[in-house]
């Protein structure tokens, strides 16, 4: 009941569509009530043969109902898929006015992928709220009792029963059904999801289960999961075949039950015979008012769920209001800051996601105008460094500064649009190659945005392309090689100008030759700028001012690729088995 | 329109393999008619008694009971189709499902690799889930409209013409208007398509780069876009939408004035004494049942034309042709006795789909007891040859044999159990740690298993795990690094003992520590004599190889040890020079 409070709260908006709707909708019904019983009483008032005359008033009625129901209902479905539309807008607005207030953090990470795709899945969800919840379950109470206050001037007792079938009807069927089919639809969901899992092996592990023999036993195994999911199917079909079964009975039911206790009235000349047949016909007209209920029920429970995580995305914004207020630093001050030789300083910097610390007490400093690359095993914490000078996250004890500014004082937007990153998930929307890289810069002009890709060495893949800066750049990028792809990313970054770049393993999915040319690029394009680079692939370290070493969460070694090259430790290994590689090995290429 | 058109004509013939449940729906329809006018004969003859003849309905007992049995009987007729359609459609569903598993698996890895795996699992599972609403609700409902309504008009014609006739000349038109109207809407559709799929993506895009967003700035813009595109989606979406519902429009249409012209011409006749009260209101109550058929397959239509959609992928997977290896294998014979050798004669492959070929005279031989490396750029064709030789593929051209016997003759199934292949890319089956290993020799016991894992290197780090060998992969799966995949396939090697072993060597170095404890664990694989094929990316593995194999475009360029390639080959000194890391 909350959940449909809260969520007709997002109507208030469209409330006069809504109601239009609404309104149609109950008259689609009426009319078809209207239709039913006018001809009735039309054909017992003829059997009493009356001049024709007296007559026409009902002939004009059940024409004008005949009519009029199409073009009502026809009217009703557009203007309630318009307030449909109407309310989706206003629920991705919302809802991604809520999102983009999230924390940094919730965005980062190997579960934001799921939690942006399951936002976008709640959205699609609560549109049908409005169309198969909200106007099914008003109309079925407005139409219901307009049909019944109709049957009680005529007999009140049937229009008792009328009352009690259609809540049956309407509630009651709905329900019980419902519940009695839940345990065997969870159970095919469970079974469903392992023969998805199966199809998964079937498709990547193929040639493991060939080379153990395994095609026969799996394919047993599904064959099994598959026979017991088309059984639960047939069984629960006998339980949902119920809900049409009891509608017509209960349906049925009424009219029997309204004409047993309507007859006496007539042979006792309380109620004029003519009407027997219109009060049987209404009845049965006016089951179509709870006959969508069913469908009802079951998009209310997938709109429930969807309308708690909205609940929990208003709680969050609610409760990280407060925090982002007290930020002292201005835009000026800190691109002095980062422009006049201040150094980026982490002083005993301990942070974990979770319990676990990933940085135990890290400290470095990155001078400023210098080059520095950060490696070390996978899992060391490189990349949470990243994350930490983008205040994505806040450390849990120490302290980051850029001059004399504590990076906890200056403003987020403020910071980030003071620093370029690449890293190895670019995202390229679903949109032109202009509006791709004015992201980086809205009041850069087309020229600006051709130069950009020429200093990343995209000239010759932009001269192909059909419709130059408008040609849209494929679903996701997908048209894009991985290289093209990163180069796009640099681009970007040079657009935005900015005196720091962060570098999180940019390379890490291309091929080798591929890998060697953006690396080159890279190197060209900020050779002026304070630079981070993350890299777990040694190549060219000699260009580097400074080697960071990173192994659990602190700093083992540190200097230059011949100081390192010369200490027995992590580094001089990695350096070896490097050397130890073919030249032509690498990341095979995905392209 | 002609692929739709297929698909529905594949789809409806696969449902003609359960016929006897569409004759059982056919023969619930009559039933359904028949009850449907028993008990509007009942009701009208109830409502004449007492409106025009003032009988009471005590003295009309039995016209009660005929009116309370046909009613239970036509609801349990409901009943009835909906568990008969549901058992089709899950006979179906069934054995669709197992069929594109067989198929899928006939198609092998080379097929299945090619595919994305995401897209295929949800056609099979999803995909085939669509299908429920066609052979459950739509083709019952369309047994129904044939049916019941055919029954209907024929009565009333029967019993009374005129009324008969606008029933029959109204009922067809129906699914006529509908059918263009649905024909109008689906251009219309597919005008807009391109606008409508940007439209209405462009949520999830911009939700899903939100991070890219934020780095740059930039979501205060894009909550306005957000809004604007939104707008556009509905305005364009609406005027589709209008077309669309005017089938349901015609519908509505035809019934309700239909209707309305079966009670005035009645009532009109009624007042002439044409026809009887009893009668007409017979009628008048069988013509809403008539058109309701057409109303529940209007409703139904959308679902099966989503089905119709849905069933394309799915019948193209089904359709894909296969090599099928059996028809190949002229005879089987005993399986070549260990260690083998192999030896390449001319093999040619192309890719189905590809143009150039992937191995073209192709020839180069194997020693037995050796360790032969290979080496050679991505995409020169090393892993077709590991992909022939663990039979994925079967040659295009020329011969292969095992010591010296056909590559025909060979039983798949045994040749397959003499093979250990080991790389960092190994599937994990969502299963225990200790049921992956095991995969690679059934009913091992524990003990032979954790012997496998210590000279795998591998028994330390499962060890570590919270239930050791009793560790799930799902739980863990997306967590095990490269080195530790690898070195789970060493494991499987080790547990295999196989004569053959295939060795993908990490393309790029991992860190030190795991590096150490993988060619540790190479260097025990190695001390038994067994026939080793390495695809190389070591220096230090070329060295030490017994002989090397150059690769270049599809086919071998060259063989020897490492010192007689260096001073013969171009290609090959070239291709080992030094690294040279950090050094320009």
């Amino acid at each position: 009941m909350n959940t449909i409070l809260q969520l007709s709260g997002y109507l208030k908006p469209h409330l006069w569509r809504a109601t239009g709707a609404v309104i149609l909708a109950v008259g689609t019904i009426l009319t078809g009530v209207g239709l039913l019983a006018s001809s009735g009483y039309l054909i017992s008032a003829a059997a009493l043969q009356p001049p024709i005359l007296d007559l026409m008033v009902v002939i004009v009625a059940v024409r004008f109902f005949g009519i009029s129901r199409a073009v009502i209902r026809y009217s009703e479905r557009l203007l309630s898929h318009d307030v449909t539309f109407r309310l989706l807008m206003h629920l991705r607005s919302r809802f991604f006015y809520l999102v983009r207030s999230l924390p940094a953090s919730k965005l980062s990470g190997y579960r934001s992928g799921s939690l942006l795709s399951s936002i976008t899945t709640d959205v699609d969800e609560l549109q049908n709220y409005y169309i198969r919840v909200f106007i099914p379950v008003i109309t079925a109470f407005l139409a219901s009792a307009a049909a019944v206050i109709f049957l009680y001037g005529y007999s009140p007792a049937a229009a008792l029963i009328t009352l009690l079938l259609l809540l049956v009807n309407g509630f009651g069927v709905p329900v019980i059904v419902r519940r009695l089919s839940r345990g065997l639809g969870n159970r095919q969901i469970t079974l469903r999801s392992k023969v998805h899992q199966l199809f998964v092996e079937q498709s990547q592990g193929m040639a493991e289960i060939r080379l153990f023999g395994l095609q026969d036993r799996k394919y047993l195994y599904t064959r099994r999961l598959n026979k017991e999911i088309a059984r639960l199917e047939r069984r629960q079909s006998r339980i949902t075949g119920l809900q049409d079964t009891l509608f017509y009975l209960f349906m049925y039911t009424a009219v029997v039950m309204a004409l047993l206790t309507t007859v006496p009235l007539i042979l006792e000349g309380d109620l004029s015979g003519v009407f027997l047949a219109l009060v049987l016909l209404s009845i049965m007209a006016s089951f179509e008012s709870v006959q969508n209920l069913g469908t009802a029920f079951q998009y209310l429970e997938s709109s429930e769920k969807a309308a708690d995580h909205i609940q929990n995305l208003e709680d969050q914004q609610e409760s990280t209001k407060g925090q982002s207020v007290r930020m002292s630093t201005t835009g000026d001050d800190l691109q002095i800051a980062l422009g006049s030789g201040n150094d980026i300083v982490f002083s005993d910097v301990v942070f974990g996601y979770e319990q676990e610390p990933v940085l135990d007490g890290f400290s470095a400093v990155f001078k400023s105008g210098e080059h520095t690359a950060v490696t070390g095993p996978t899992g060391c914490g490189k990349s949470t460094l990243v994350h930490l000078l983008l205040k994505f996250y806040q450390p849990d004890k120490g302290a980051i500064h850029i001059g004399n500014h504590n990076l906890a004082d200056i403003d987020d937007e403020e910071l980030r649009s003071n620093i370029s990153v690449v890293d190895q998930y670019t995202y390229i929307f679903n949109d032109t190659l202009r509006n791709n890289l004015k992201i980086a810069s809205p009041v850069a002009d087309d020229s600006e945005l051709i130069q950009s890709l020429e200093n990343v060495n995209l000239q010759h893949w932009y001269h192909k392309l059909p419709q130059g800066l408008d040609t849209v750049i494929g679903e996701h990028g997908k048209t894009m090689s991985g290289g093209e792809r990163q180069r796009l990313a640099l681009a970007r970054g040079l657009l935005k100008n900015t005196g720091l770049w962060i570098l999180d393993e940019p390379t890490a999915n291309l091929d080798t030759i591929t890998e060697k040319e953006l690396t080159g690029t890279i190197r060209n394009q900020t050779q002026a700028s304070t630079v981070l680079w993350i890299t777990h692939r040694l190549i060219d370290m000699d260009q580097f001012d400074q080697i960071l070493v990173m192994q659990q969460g602190q700093v083992t070694e540190r200097g230059t690729h011949h100081t390192l090259s010369d200490r027995d430790g992590w580094y001089a290994a990695m350096v070896g088995l490097q050397n130890d590689l073919l030249p032509y090995s690498g990341n095979q290429s995905m392209e | 329109m002609t692929e739709y058109n297929r698909n529905h004509k594949r789809l409806f013939r696969f449902a003609l393999t359960v016929r006897a449940s569409w004759l059982i729906i056919g023969i619930l329809s009559l039933l359904s008619a028949g009850s449907i006018i028993v008990l509007m004969y009942g009701l009208s003859t109830a409502v004449d008694r007492v409106f025009m003849q003032k009988i009471s309905l005590s003295d009309s007992t039995s016209v009660l009971l005929v009116i309370i049995s046909a009613m239970m009987i036509r609801s349990m007729l409901f009943w009835f189709t909906e568990v008969t359609g549901q058992r089709a459609a899950s006979t179906l569903k069934e054995r669709l499902r197992n069929r594109l598993f067989r198929r899928i698996q006939q198609l092998g890895p080379a097929w299945a690799e090619r595919q994305s795996s995401g897209e295929l699992s949800t056609t099979a599972s999803g995909g085939i889930d669509k299908l429920n609403a066609y052979y459950a609700k739509f083709l019952p409902s369309a047994i129904q409209m044939a049916v019941v309504p055919a029954v209907l008009a024929l009565f009333v014609l029967w019993l009374d013409w005129l009324s008969g006739l606008i029933l029959i000349i109204t009922g067809p038109l129906i699914p006529v208007f509908m059918s263009l109207i649905g024909m109008r809407a689906q251009t219309q559709t597919q005008k807009q398509w391109k606008t409508l799929r940007y439209l209405s993506s462009h949520f999830l895009d911009t939700v899903q780069g939100l991070r890219t967003l934020k780095i740059f700035n930039r979501t205060r813009d894009k909550q306005r876009e957000v809004e604007l595109i939104s707008n556009r989606f509905r305005k364009t979406t609406m005027g589709v939408l209008k077309i669309a519902f005017l089938s349901g429009l015609i519908l509505e249409l035809f019934a309700s004035i239909a209707t309305a012209l079966v009670a005035v011409q009645i009532g009109v006749r009624l007042i002439e004494g044409y026809i009887g009260f009893q009668a007409g209101l017979f009628i008048l109550l069988l013509a809403p049942e008539y058109y309701l058929p057409f109303r529940s397959f209007g409703a139904q239509h959308h679902s099966g034309m989503e089905a119709t959609e849905a069933a394309g992928r799915l019948f193209e997977i089904l359709d894909t042709p296969h090599a099928n290896q059996a028809s190949r294998v002229t005879a089987t014979v005993v399986a070549p006795e260990p260690p083998y050798g192999l030896r390449f004669e001319n093999v040619g492959f192309t890719y189905t789909g590809n143009t150039s070929p992937a191995l073209e005279h192709c020839t180069f031989t194997i020693e037995p007891g050796h360790i032969t490396a290979m080496v050679g750029r991505s995409g020169s064709g090393k892993s077709t040859v590991t992909r022939l030789i663990s039979r994925q593929i079967l040659p295009d051209s020329g011969q292969i044999t095992v010591n010296g016997i056909s590559w025909d003759m060979l039983d798949e199934t045994q040749w397959l159990e003499q093979i250990a292949i080991v790389n960092q890319h190994v599937w994990l089956f969502d299963d225990t740690i200790l049921a992956n290993i095991r995969a690679a020799g059934h009913n091992a016991p524990f003990e032979k298993v954790v012997d496998a894992a210590k000279r795998a290197e591998a028994h330390d780090f499962i060890s570590q795990m919270p239930n050791g060998y009793q560790t799930g992969v799902g739980e863990m799966g997306a967590r095990l690094s490269g080195g530790e995949r690898q070195r789970i396939a060493l494991a499987r090697a080790f547990l295999r003992d196989a004569p053959l072993v295939i060795l993908d060597e990490p393309s790029s170095a991992l860190d030190p520590e795991s590096e150490q404890k993988i060619s540790k664990a190479i260097h025990r694989l190695l001390q038994t004599p067994r026939t080793v094929l390495i695809i190389a990316h070591r220096l230090s593995t070329v060295r030490e190889a017994d002989r090397i194999l150059v690769m270049k475009e599809g086919s071998v360029t060259c063989e020897g040890t490492h010192n007689d390639l260096v001073r013969t080959d171009n290609l090959y000194r070239e291709m080992v020079e030094p690294f040279n890391t950090g050094i320009r």
